[in-house]
Parts: structure tokens; sequence; C-alpha cells
């Protein structure tokens, strides 16, 4: 198995505070991964640091491809896609347009990405030229997800996917990311606070506590312990409900 | 009456090239670019040059200040406002004293004493009763188009789409693989050339001389306050708004009083609705 992407020994620091601290971990091509941990763990930082959006030290790589070196707006364009935290969608334009914002750097695949996208999330389709902040925020997660789809990426960061979504919402968007990883074959690294959702699709977890990987191993290692059963499934739930 | 509507439709199309130009820098900068009315007065005076003092027909004389606004758009961007990215108050401050350098040195390239310009296309045009000189007419048909073009680069290219994706949300915008730097150096180039343009109409509507960037600047930060900064479509209408109600000040009570509507409807505006009619954030 080639490996995907690759984190050795990542610090962040904002201002004082050390966010992440000295994290490695790898994923290896064709996984569904998960880092789970509480607010302010230091996932979405962890995400941020692989697109160059943070200043960070250590060692990043995706497909032996050393990421610093490289401009956040061109990391897209290797083949790694990020649908962060909330979005972050365009929400003055309707859906079509921010998928065909998602395709600015792979053009030639338009057509073939729309078809996955649509077909994927048909309500998405049937609301193609609804605009985005009318939305309901299920339809934006997947608009979000369907946003990094559009750039035809090998490798996918999702954070915190259900934040905020009904059960059933949650079911679907499991359901899609599983497809695409087993389907398409794209590997998918998943930030979570939400650990019934994580462990359900991934084979291989990392607990993020105060920027620190203080557990790792296989969901059903991880399952059997009560420690995280205890301190995460009690706090998924909640989370799960919030508007 | 009819002539109210139709002067007050022509200038307001007019307006709404001032306006645009300016607001298209703050939907994707977020900052206000103080050295807007220099752009105006740069287009004015490079087609002043190339038209009535070299003599180069006047349609590429138009374009030679629209490509000289781009130029000079650019530039301030990169050597000005590049720099300090990040301090808003210190754009706005370093383009406010831009705009009374760039005053200067106009004062003493071209003497300090106004000049008259000959209109774009002489003549009147005449609807019904009502009647426009052919200058401003034409003067808001070339807005008009510029804006349309403006519309259909956005919301069908790649590159215009990108424009509107960073205004909304840098961070989707850059890991969707767009270079925020290309789309700024873009819209300033855009705003340049907007703002040279109008210049030459405005110059013509009125007279060329080195105070001339003080109105533009007013009349669009107006329009933008009014229709909300940052936000196209409330330009477009406020442009409209002002535009009328300036026609309706002039023709029916003073011609004096053309700027003072203007101040009024911003102050209003700000006490009652300081977002403006389609704004999402305040000044
Ligand atoms: N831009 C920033 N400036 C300063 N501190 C920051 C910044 N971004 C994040 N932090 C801090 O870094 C820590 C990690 O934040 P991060 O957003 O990565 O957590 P998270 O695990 O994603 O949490 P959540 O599940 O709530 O999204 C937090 O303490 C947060 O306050
Ligand atoms: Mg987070």
């Amino acid at each position: 198995m080639s490996i995907s992407l690759s984190i050795e020994n990542l610090e962040v620091v904002y201002g004082k505070a050390r966010s992440v601290n000295g994290i490695s971990l790898s994923v290896e091509t064709g996984q569904i991964i998960a880092i789970i941990g509480p607010v302010g763990a230091g996932k979405s930082t962890v995400f941020d640091a692989v697109f160059g959006l943070n200043e960070s030290t250590g060692k990043i790589e995706f497909e032996g491809q050393d990421l610093r070196k490289i401009p956040p707006q061109k990391i897209v364009e290797l083949g790694v896609a990020y649908a962060p935290e909330r979005g972050n969608l365009f929400t003055q334009m309707n859906v079509h347009d921010n998928l065909l914002t998602g395709a600015y750097r792979a053009r030639k695949d338009i057509k073939k990405n729309l078809e996955l996208v649509y077909d994927l999330f048909p309500i998405l389709k049937d609301r193609k030229t609804q605009e985005t902040a009318t939305q309901s925020g299920g339809e934006r997660q997947m608009l979000s997800l369907g946003r990094a789809l559009m750039s035809s990426p090998r490798l996918l960061l999702v954070d915190e996917p259900t934040i905020g979504l009904s059960p059933k919402v949650c079911l679907s968007i499991a359901e899609a990311l599983g497809k695409l990883n087993k389907q398409h074959g794209l590997t998918i690294l998943i930030a979570e606070q939400n650990a019934n959702f994580a462990l359900s699709l991934a084979e291989y977890i990392y607990l993020l506590e105060i920027g620190r990987i203080t557990r790792h191993g296989t969901s059903a290692e991880l399952l059997k312990e009560d420690v995280i059963r205890k301190s995460y499934f009690g706090n998924s739930n909640e989370s799960g409900d919030k508007a | 009456m009819l002539q109210i509507l139709v002067q007050g439709l022509v200038l307001s199309g007019f307006y709404a090239l001032i306006a645009v130009g300016f607001t298209l820098i703050f939907s994707v900068g977020r900052v206000l670019n103080l050295a807007y009315g220099s752009f105006l007065m740069l287009g004015g005076y490079i087609y002043y040059q190339g038209a009535q003092v070299v003599g180069l027909p006047k349609f590429p004389s138009l374009i030679i200040a629209g490509i000289a606004g781009a130029v000079f758009g650019m530039l301030v961007y990169r050597i000005l406002v590049k720099r300090l990215s990040g301090n808003v108050v210190a754009v706005e401050i370093a383009t406010l004293i831009l705009a009374v350098v760039v005053q200067a040195a106009v004062v003493l390239v071209f003497s300090p004493s106004p000049k008259s310009m000959w209109p774009l296309v002489p003549g009147v045009l005449r609807i019904g009763d009502a009647s426009v000189t052919y200058n401003i007419f034409i003067a808001a048909v070339v807005s008009w188009i510029l804006l349309g073009g403006l519309f259909l680069f956005t919301g069908m290219t790649h590159m215009g789409r990108a424009i509107r994706a960073v205004s909304m949300d840098s961070k989707g915008a850059v890991i969707s693989g767009i270079d925020p730097e290309r789309v700024n150096i873009l819209t300033w180039a855009i705003s340049g050339t907007f703002g040279a343009i109008a210049g030459v109409f405005l110059a013509t509507y009125t007279q060329l001389d080195p105070n001339m960037w003080v109105t533009p600047l007013i009349i669009a930060v107006a329009v933008v306050i009014v229709g909300g900064i940052g936000s196209i479509l409330g330009s477009l209408v406020a442009a409209h708004i002002i535009g009328m109600l300036e026609t309706i000040t002039t023709s029916l009570i003073a011609a004096e009083l053309r700027g003072v509507a203007t101040m009024l409807i911003i102050i209003a505006v700000l006490l009652v609705a300081p977002k403006g009619l389609f704004g999402k954030s305040e000044l």
C-alpha cells in the first residue's frame, strides 16, 4: 500500500498557544481514517496546516511530495481537496456556481464531476439555482463535499461533516463518504467530535487531545476501550443535536 | 417630467459606472480605495492629452485612457495596498495621500487652470419632449455596456466566478485553487479601467481640473453607502436613486444644490440603515 498523506512532528503555534504539539500520522491510499477529539483539540488546525493556511513546522507530504513548498491555492491541483468545518461556502452564489468554483483547477472534468455530485446528492440537483445562504445545514454540508469533489481529488479532508445535523442526514453523509471510498477509491481523512460517526466509517482512528495524539488504533480496538466510549460517545450525541 | 426622467436615467447609468468601479475593490479586498477619484482624473487628463493635444481620434484616446487606468490601478495595488494589507486604516490613509499627491502632480504637469473638453459626440438627442446631449447619452450607453460586460464576466467565466468567490469567502476560494493575488490584481485593473473611462465622461460632462477627483469620490462613497458596502447590485440601485434625486434637486430647486442632496442622503442612510439597502457589513 502506498502512502497518501504523511504528517510527522507537526507543530502549530498561534501566538503563545501551542495548538498542535508534535503530532504524526499517516494515511494509506484507499483508506478512511479519522481524527477524533473534543472541542479545541486541534483537529481543524491540522487540516489548515495541510493546506498551508497557518504557520506550522514539521513534515507534511502528499504522495511523497512536500506540501510545504507549495502555495495553498496550488494544493488542490495535486489531488487534495478540503471540505472545511462549516463549509466556507460562497453564500451569495447558487449551488451550481459553488460547484463550478470548486472545479477552478479541474475544468476538463466538470461534466463528469457534476454527474458524480448530483448523483450522490440528488437534492443539490433539484436546488441547483438556489442561493446557498438559504440552504439547510444538511444541504450545505452536501454542497461542501460536492465542491471539494469537483476538483477530482484523490485525498479528501473532511472537517466535522456531522456538526449540527440530524441523525438521518448524518447517515446519508456517511453513505456518500463510504460510496466514494469503495466505488471511487477516494482516500478520506475525517475530523470528528462525533465518535460514533467516525468509528462507523473509519478503519483507523487517531485520538487527538489538547494538541497531542493520545491514542490510536483500529476502530475495532478503540471500540473495546471504555475510556473512549465514556468520554466521547456522550459528548458526540450532544454535539450532534445542536443546531 | 419626461425631461427629468431621461436626464436622471442617463446620469444614473454613468454614476453606476463610477460606483461599481469603487465598490468592486471593497467587495474583494475589504478596503476603501480613496484614490479612486484620481483614477477618474487620470483618465480625463490622458484622454485630453490624446484627443485634444496630440490629436488622436476620440475612440482610440478613450481606449488608451482605459488601459492607462488599468495599469495605474495595478500599480497602486502592488506598490501601496498590497504592502499595507491587513491594515485597513493604513490603506485608507495611504490612498487618500496618494490622491493629494496625484493632484499636485497634475497641477505641475498640466497647470492648475481648468480645461474644457470637447464632447465625445456633439449635438443633442431628442426623445419626445425631452432632450439630452449626445455626450452624456453615449456616456450612459458605454457605462451600461461595461457594466453588462462585468456582469457576464463574473457570472459566466471561471476567472469572473473567482472574483465573486474571493469576495464571499477567501478561505473557501483558496482551497478551491483560486489565487487571491491574481484576483486582487484583476479587480484593481478593472476598477482602474472603469474609473478612467468614467473620468473621461465626467470631464466632458463638466470640465477637466486638478480638483476633479473629489466629486466622483463623494458620489462613489454615497452610492456605496446607500447601496450597501460591497454589494454590486446595491450600487446599481443606489446609483439610480442618487442620480434621480440629484436631477430632481438641480432641475426643480437649484443647480447649486447638486452635491448637497447627495450628502444629505449619505447622512440619512447612515442614521437609518447603516448597512445600506443591500449591504452585509458596516463601514
Ligand atoms: N486563528 C487562531 N488564532 C488563535 N488560536 C486559534 C486559532 N485557530 C484555532 N486556535 C486555537 O487552537 C486550538 C485548536 O483549535 P481547532 O479549531 O483546531 O480545534 P478543533 O479540534 O477543530 O475544535 P472543534 O471540534 O471545536 O472544531 C483552540 O484552542 C483554538 O482556540
Ligand atoms: Mg474544528
